[in-house]
């Protein structure tokens, strides 16, 4: 059982600050998912970590920084970058050179290649793979050593929906064992099925640190649709208690701020019959989009996508 | 640091550059010897004398021209792939301590030099013996040729050492893997 502590992590790249005084938990027998948009600091953040990156801060795990630890390999395994191979190095050669420099069994190297679905391939070299093989034997790479924590940037990347399942299903149970898992993604669908906490950052800063559950709630996007017999006397009662209220046709009213329970108490009190009252729970994406509004380095002109303009 | 020299060897081992580097300096060393005793033996027939141990010694020693360059290379590879194909996340993350790291880069690659470098010299001798087997007065005494035979080895091995600090500078101007974020 391992507990990532990372405490005051910051870098600089030249004027630009990549990660901003940064600090989180990453607990064990949960998914953590990283999150942020393109150059909002993952990459640097996971880099920092694991000292592969001077800066400033400390991580620990298990209240040791990663070169204090004995045998780093097999308590921490990482994949962060999938094309790190040589090209011409077989699969297996290629494992067996990590095995050899984590001391552990050679006969590992058949185990994660199994785990992986990667043993047809063991013979082939890299430099032929698609995408989603170099994935997968990073993947092999970073669980060589059976390690108590795992950390994988973006693994989903040029996964095939049966890869994505799996690793979707493997991370999940790898957690469920007490080891903790930290990986960053961009796919946002795929981490709102996946992970359990959340670390969003942005522009190397620290936006939320959470369940996922709990960052869409808290989400501004999270409305109650109600419909009413008086939606006017019921909107203007809404708006004293400090709910924001947008009336949309068919006397809809979409209301924020205010749960379900409160506002069917409110309309009891002030005798208004309700027609209809659900809640519409913001998607992490939606969650994801609006708390990160305003922070991007590299947001695309939307304008383009309906044709050039005159 | 004995995981770190196993992960360095066979770092070494499974690239095929190791080993098309070292045939070509065994057969360059070869042909190499062979054609320049045939020279000597030549030369010496016309005047009628015997070929000195020292000559055939010199010819033994001058003749693994490309060996250094091959030891350089093979220090140079040593940094520059691992900085070229992203693998240097993997060779810190297998050993944190950089110092760890590059010791057992810098004593796997001199002991390959020094490898390399006895390699060559049994070929040379193996070649010139061929052709100047019979014609050979052994004239120079064991500590002189085991001397210069190790000053040829530390010289290989020195070479190995000098690329293996030059491999980042031959990377600077590569494209390399950035993070994404």
């Amino acid at each position: 059982m391992a507990i990532i502590e990372a405490v005051g992590l910051a870098k600089t790249f030249g004027d630009k600050r990549a990660v901003d005084n940064l600090s989180f938990q990453v607990r064990p027998g949960k998914v953590t998912g990283l999150l942020g948009p393109n150059g909002s600091g993952k990459s640097t953040t996971i880099r920092l970590m694991l000292g592969l990156t001077r800066g400033r801060g400390k991580t620990t795990f298990d209240g040791r920084q990663y070169h204090e630890l004995e045998c780093p390999g097999k308590v921490v395994g990482a994949m962060l970058e999938a094309g790190a191979f040589h090209p011409t190095r077989t699969v297996r050669d290629h494992l067996e050179m990590v095995a050899a420099g984590i001391g552990v069994p050679q006969s590992r190297v058949g185990e994660v290649l199994d785990l992986v679905g990667l043993s047809a391939e063991s013979t082939s070299i890299p430099k032929r793979f698609s995408l989603g093989m170099r994935q997968r034997l990073g993947i092999a790479t970073a669980l060589l050593g059976e390690p108590e924590v795992l950390i994988l940037d973006e693994p989903a990347n040029g996964l095939d929906p049966q890869g994505i399942r799996w690793l979707r299903l493997f991370l999940k149970e790898y957690a469920a064992a007490g080891r903790t898992v930290l990986l960053s993604s961009h796919l946002l669908a795929e981490m709102e099925q996946t992970a359990d906490e959340l670390i969003v950052i942005a522009r190397g800063r620290l936006i939320c640190n959470s369940s996922v559950r709990e960052f869409i709630e808290t989400s501004r996007l999270t409305t109650v649709h109600v419909r009413a017999k008086d939606p006017v006397r019921l909107a203007t009662a809404l708006r004293k208690t400090g709910a924001t209220v947008q009336v949309e046709p068919g006397d809809l009213l979409l209301v924020r701020g205010m749960g379900q329970r409160e506002i069917g108490d409110l309309a009891s009190r002030e005798s208004i019959p309700l027609y209809e009252i659900t809640t519409r729970t913001a998607t992490l994406e939606e969650a994801f989009l609006e708390a990160s509004h305003g922070l991007t380095d590299y947001e695309a002109q939307m304008t383009m996508a309906k044709g050039p303009q005159r | 640091m004995k995981a770190a020299l196993a992960y360095e060897w066979i770092r070494l081992r499974t690239l095929r550059s190791t080993w098309w580097m070292l045939g070509i300096s065994l057969i360059v060393t070869a042909l190499l010897t062979l054609a320049f005793s045939g020279l000597i033996l030549d030369l010496q027939a016309a005047s009628g004398q015997g070929v000195s141990g020292t000559e055939a010694f010199i010819v033994v020693l001058t003749r693994s021209v490309l060996t250094p360059v091959v030891a350089g290379l093979i220090g140079v590879f040593a940094i520059a792939h691992d900085l070229r194909y992203g693998t240097i996340v993997t060779t810190l993350l297998v050993t944190p301590r950089r110092i760890v790291a590059l010791a057992a880069k810098a004593l796997v690659v001199s002991s390959a030099a020094a490898t390399l470098a006895l390699a060559n010299l049994a070929v040379a001798w193996v070649a010139g013996l061929v052709v100047l087997r019979d014609r050979v007065s052994m004239d120079l005494a064991l500590y002189d040729l085991v001397r210069a035979q190790l000053g040829f080895v530390l010289l290989v091995v020195g070479w190995s050492l000098i690329g293996l600090a030059f491999g980042p500078r031959s990377c600077r101007n590569r494209p390399r893997s950035r993070p994404s974020s």
